[in-house]
């Protein structure tokens, strides 16, 4: 149902509406054609009335004449005549009056005369003849003619009176009068009358001035005053409408009074009225119920789709509204449904999406968590009033604390107290909405100790939050102040082992150059008193104190390529070979050695070093060569075999048994004797410790009297 | 004395021997005039009623005043200016090496323990500086 009240519903208005305009309209209609009808059937009555007042007027009107005449003519009667005039034989006109009274009982003739000395009255049944000498002075009027009705003794009558004058037919006043006082009812004329006019109507009789009414049996009340000619509606006595007409009679002071029963008149007027009411209700109801139909047909597939719609929105997006006309409504309701349809679909893939989303969000929050439980730093969430809401589990393992000691209490509480204040600083820069970043403090675990935290931090200013995350970084702090004081103390050992270093190139250097030069010197002052042995001797010492000063250099040399600080810079590795053996073909100008230099050979490493190894190594294979008539010295670089690029330094010399390979690199080891081949045996150490300071390694290939190969690699090297 | 002279600032006795006997072996004629150690080398060559050397043999081990800071403060006074100084040391330090020519040395070299190079050297050095070489005289 449509609810809301009766007048907004559209299924009343219609009707309403309808009936509102077809009451109006019949109403209106019906009005006006009673107000037509009443008003010609009422000119019609009224013209009926007067002219039935009329009509019985001139009809009264001559019996009226008639009684005139009738009275005229009796007073023409010469015995009335004589009488009146002499006062002479009343008997005789008594006589003559008396036909006439006998056929009226009801009437009492008078005959006044004047004259005579004395009065005199004569009266006989109904007839009274009277002579006096002043009839003048008395009460009843003398009126020739019709006289005015009254009432007398209960009844209605009038008088019919003739003037007497001297000579006939003129009647002079004041000589004498014939009158005839007539009671006007009569039976008959009531029943003419009666019949003359119809049933329902009603006549009276009245004087003009209206002061005397009857209705022909007797007075009865004035009728309503209405001028001649009018007619005038009036309720009678017992409420029923009534319509009267009056008109006078000519000849006599009188009038004559119709009433109709207006009803009666009325009554097609009324009928009409009737029946034209049934009709139109009639159509009123036919009318609005066909409006009712229609408006329903209307409002019933409108309250349809309100109720399917009302369904649809509180969730039942399977309603339909069920309507199958072809009209409007019917367009109306396809399209409802076909948006209904659209509104389910759509529905239907937004809840899928809301889904998938859900879906993705709850894993996302999921991944997060699990981050945020995992996570190895202690994350946290803080107020903005210096409390935890949230940590992680890190703070347990780190700290000790468990998650309800921390949100317990302000966290300032578990800083150091040397950090508090600068905590107190970050905190209020957060919760200004700043960030904090690499900022540092001790929090206290739950055993007593402290560790140090690297905090970063954010404040999300809407929610009132800080998230902020923090490492332990006690050990890597621990460890930068170790790292820094064995870095000190580094430092002051090679401070310690340079100042040693130096001491011995100097110190130890001027006990052998001694021993050696004052050997030599014995041997030129005194060798031919030494003898061969004394003088094989001294060349031993030499030779010893020589051994010693250069096992000093190259051990100081060792050391020194252990201390030095690398400076990487681009090498030419061709030009220091060349120049390396160009100079020992200079200083050992007796050797005949052929050598090949690949050209172009670069690397990035540390000059110094690098030439030193390079060195090392040619003089080794310049040494090694020696016992060959020809040598040959080969440098250059090689790559393949799966190996990473080689330098390599070849030689046709002794080469060395590779069992022994490993010794090679051993500080002062030696795979040949002193005697074969001199030296201290610290040349490849020294050349290994340069080649692994640069990253690289170092490796020797030899067969016994075969030569040998040593390759060494640079990593770090520009290319060739 | 002899007009020209060497001065040779050395400490160690044996060291002192043998460079004389070196110089000596090589027939360098000139006189030899040995001081021991910084201060005394310093209060020699720079007494203005003493004369100058025409080369000087500077060791840098010496007690109290080291080599190079007599040889800083020998280059400091316009006396001893151009004096050639030729180092003579056993230290193989690059640092000595280049502070020695910084500070205004005019030759760097090294004491072999061999005393035959030892002495070799010591002839190399008498047969340029003293007799190759052109010096300023005051």
């Amino acid at each position: 149902m449509i609810r809301g009240r009766l007048i907004s519903s559209l299924r009343w208005r219609l009707p309403m509406l309808i009936l509102g305009l077809l009451a109006a309209g019949g109403g209106i209609f019906t009005w006006m054609a009673y107000s037509e009808m009443r008003h010609a059937l009422r000119l019609a009555a009224d013209e009926r009335a007067r002219t039935t007042a009329t009509q019985l007027a001139d009809l009264l009107a001559q019996s009226a004449a008639a009684r005139a005449a009738e009275t005229r003519r009796l007073a023409a009667d010469p015995a009335v005549r004589r009488f009146v005039l002499t006062g002479d034989d009343p008997e005789s006109a008594l006589t003559a009056l008396r036909p006439f009274a006998q056929r009226n009982p009801q009437g009492t003739i008078l005959l006044q005369s004047r004259g005579g000395a004395t009065p005199t009255r004569v009266a006989h049944d109904n007839i009274i003849v009277e002579r006096a000498p002043d009839f003048a002075a008395r009460s009843l009027p003398v009126a020739d003619g019709i006289g005015l009705l009254h009432v007398t003794g209960g009844h209605v009558t009038y008088r019919a009176a003739a003037a007497i004058g001297q000579s006939p037919g003129e009647p002079v006043g004041n000589v004498g009068e014939l009158s005839i006082e007539h009671p006007l009812s009569s039976a008959s004329s009531a029943n003419v009358i009666g019949r003359l006019i119809g049933s329902g109507a009603s006549v009276k009789l009245g004087n003009a001035a209206g002061d005397v009414w009857t209705d022909l049996s007797g007075p009865v009340a004035a009728p309503p005053s209405v001028s001649p000619g009018a007619t005038v509606s009036f309720a009678d006595s017992t409420g029923g409408q009534r319509l009267g007409a009056t008109a006078p009679i000519s000849g006599t002071p009188w009038r004559v009074w119709v009433e109709f029963d207006e009803a009666a008149l009325m009554g097609p007027a009324s009928t009409l009225v009737h029946r034209m009411r049934l009709w139109t209700i009639g159509l009123i109801v036919l009318g609005v119920a066909a409006v009712w139909a229609l408006s329903t047909g209307v409002t019933k597939p409108l309250e349809q789709m309100a109720d399917a719609a009302d369904a649809i929105a509180s969730g039942d997006y399977s309603r339909r509204a069920n309507i199958s006309r072809q009209d409007e409504i019917g367009r109306l309701g396809s399209a409802f449904n076909l948006m209904a349809a659209r509104v389910a679909e759509s529905r239907e893939a937004l809840e899928a999406r809301v889904r998938e989303r859900t879906r993705e969000l709850t894993y996302s929050r999921e991944e997060m968590d699990q981050f945020f439980a995992m996570s190895l730093d202690l994350l946290s969430i803080a107020d903005l009033h210096g409390r935890f809401t949230r940590v992680n589990p890190a703070w347990e393992n780190v700290l000790g604390w468990s998650s309800a000691d921390l949100t317990a209490s302000p966290y300032v509480n578990l800083v150091h107290p040397e950090d508090v204040a600068s905590t107190l600083r970050e905190s209020e820069k957060l919760a200004a909405g700043g960030a904090v970043v690499n900022f540092e403090n001790r929090y206290r675990c739950k055993d007593g100790g402290y560790r140090w935290l690297s905090w970063k931090a954010v404040a999300n200013p809407d929610r009132e939050l800080i998230y902020a995350t923090a490492r332990d970084v006690t050990d890597e702090k621990r460890a930068a102040r170790d790292l820094q004081h064995y870095a000190a103390e580094l430092s002051v050992a090679n401070r310690e082992l340079e100042a040693f270093s130096y001491s011995v190139s100097h110190d130890l250097r001027s006990p052998l150059r001694s021993i050696d030069g004052f050997s030599q010197a014995l041997l030129e002052d005194c060798g031919d008193r030494l003898g061969s042995d004394g003088q094989e001797h001294l060349r031993r010492i030499r030779g010893a104190a020589q051994h010693m000063g250069q096992l000093i250099d190259d051990l100081l040399k060792l050391a020194r390529v252990t201390r030095a600080d690398l400076t990487f810079e681009a090498i030419d590795l061709s030009a220091i070979a060349q120049r390396t053996l160009t100079r020992l073909a200079e200083t050992h100008t007796g050797r005949d050695v052929s050598w090949k230099v690949h050209p172009g050979l670069r690397a990035t490493g540390d000059p110094r070093l690098i030439e030193i190894a390079v060195t090392n190594l040619l003089e080794n294979a310049w040494k090694f060569t020696g016992k060959r008539p020809h040598g040959e010295i080969e440098f250059g670089v090689r790559n393949g075999d799966g190996r990473p690029r080689e330098y390599f330094v070849r030689d046709n010399g002794a080469g060395f048994d590779a069992t022994y390979a490993s010794k090679l690199f051993g500080a002062f080891q030696r795979l040949h004797h002193a005697a074969d081949f001199p030296g201290t045996g610290i040349g490849l150490a020294t050349v290994q410790r340069i080649v692994t300071r640069h990253g690289g390694y170092i490796r020797a290939e030899g067969t016994p009297d075969q030569g040998a190969t040593f390759a060494f690699t640079l990593p770090a090297e520009a290319s060739v | 004395m002899s007009e020209s002279f060497i001065a040779l600032i050395e400490d160690n006795a044996d060291d002192e021997a043998l460079t004389l006997r070196a110089l000596k072996k090589h027939g360098i004629a000139n006189d030899i005039v040995v001081l021991r150690d910084g201060v005394e080398a310093l209060a020699f060559l720079l007494s203005p009623d003493k004369p100058l050397p025409h080369l000087v043999l500077l060791d840098l081990n010496l007690p109290r005043v080291n080599g190079l800071e007599v040889l800083q403060k020998l280059r400091a006074e316009a006396r001893t200016r151009l004096l050639p100084i030729v180092i003579l040391t056993s230290s193989n330090e690059e640092r000595d090496l280049v502070d020695g020519y910084r500070l205004g040395a005019n030759s760097y070299v090294r004491k072999p323990v061999d005393f035959l190079q030892f002495s070799e050297a010591v002839h190399q050095l008498g047969l340029y500086w003293l007799v190759l070489n052109q010096t300023p005289h005051r």
